[in-house]
């Protein structure tokens, strides 16, 4: 059978997707390994998770000792959520008997990427047990 | 040839003993609620457990280096509870292992606590707790004590393979699961599965402590959290919302 002859177009194409894979998985591996505070803002980042349903995204967040009148959500960017709370109460290394660090806690921030494109509006938020939930319409490409 | 994993005896191990998981898996329940039990009744280390496929990481308990994996006992209970998450490529060797020290030691029943993800789990306040046994007679105890058994479905990770050997080798073993969040460190479902195993063993715990320290545990348990996600995912533990393809 005959190959069809690869445009320019598509080496190119295929060089810059598996550079970006490459990249992704540099990435993912230099995320996990960073901490999960920051002292120098006093922040902490909270396990979160993304929820992909054929209508929209679901984005949950753990966070303990939140205010929930301080939490805001926004949408930064097309598949980019930041979310933000302030804690009912400053938590320290030495409140978990950690020593050889030093910091105190008094907040949460989070970034956190979609697998797909968002639209610029929540239609759903809720705050149950500690566990944020956002609801956020996916944005499909116009045909 | 060594083995793959090392169970070094530090003191001496009753027999006849009964032995309580608490592995690093959904919610974390099975390492909150033992850590609770294992600080409740100030069980003493007896033994670690060691091997070159687990990261080579020593916990510093009050300036001191344990292995991340223990086993501690209170009379004749024994707790075994892992600080670290368990690679995928551990847990086949684990339970092999397992199963040869609970031989060597005669255990008369192992019980595992762990999480059953709920996808709903933010809207449930209560969340239940259901169980299997490794054989027929284990299950009927189960019944007998009021203990909702889960009939169909399957379970992932190192509890999958321990329950396996141990009705291979003919022990009791029973696996409480909880309803817990997947990937979100749960102190409410431990707590429940510490008051379902109040059912089938004699134990002077209460879970209020634990329950009111909740918010505290699960900052506390973030990383690990995190990291036991990322091993759950390789070890394909998304099969345990499948439906079984079988109905005979």
């Amino acid at each position: 059978m005959e190959e069809r002859r690869r445009s320019l177009f598509d080496i190119v194409r295929e060089y810059i997707e598996a550079f970006e894979e490459y990249v992704d998985q540099v990435m993912s591996r230099s995320f996990l390994e960073r901490p999960s505070w920051d002292a120098s803002s006093s922040s902490i980042e909270p396990l979160s998770n993304v929820e992909v349903t054929p209508s929209d995204v679901i984005i949950t967040a753990d966070l303990p000792f939140a205010k929930p009148d301080t939490i805001e959500v926004n949408i930064v960017g097309d598949n980019l959520v930041e979310i933000k709370a302030e804690m009912r109460r400053r938590v320290r290394f030495d409140d978990f008997g950690v020593r050889h660090f030093s910091g105190e806690f008094s907040r949460f921030h989070t970034q956190i990427r979609t697998p797909v494109c968002l639209e610029p509006r929540i239609t759903a938020m809720d705050f149950k047990a500690g566990v944020l939930r956002v609801r956020i319409p996916r944005r499909f490409p116009r045909l | 040839m060594e083995p793959k994993i090392r169970i070094t005896k530090l003191r001496d191990i009753p027999q006849e003993a009964v032995m309580i998981n608490g592995l690093p898996d959904v919610g974390l329940v099975g390492v909150i609620a033992l850590s609770h039990i294992i600080a409740s009744l100030k069980m003493e280390e007896v033994a670690q457990i060691d091997s070159d496929l687990f990261p080579p990481i020593a916990v510093l308990h009050k300036g001191i280096p344990h292995a991340p994996m223990r086993i501690y006992c209170h009379g004749s209970l024994l707790g075994l509870i892992s600080e670290v998450v368990i690679p995928a490529s551990a847990v086949y060797p684990l339970a092999e292992s397992i199963a040869d020290w609970v031989t060597e030691n005669k255990v008369k029943l192992v019980v595992s606590i762990g999480g059953m993800a709920e996808p709903n789990r933010q809207d449930i306040e209560k969340p239940k707790v259901g169980a299997i046994a490794s054989d027929e007679e284990t299950l009927k105890k189960l019944v007998d004590k009021g203990i909702q058994v889960l009939s169909e479905g399957y379970i992932v990770g190192p509890y999958a393979m321990i329950m396996r050997k141990c009705a291979e080798i003919g022990v009791p073993a029973v696996t409480l699961l909880a309803q817990s969040f997947f990937n979100y460190p749960d102190p409410e479902a431990a707590a429940m599965a510490v008051l379902e195993l109040k059912k089938l063993l004699d134990l002077d715990i209460n879970v209020e402590e634990l329950i009111a320290r909740g918010e505290e545990i699960r900052l506390r348990a973030r990383d690990i959290m995190r990291r036991t996600q990322e091993e759950l995912k390789r070890m394909e533990k998304g099969h345990e919302f499948a439906t079984p393809p079988m109905y005979v």
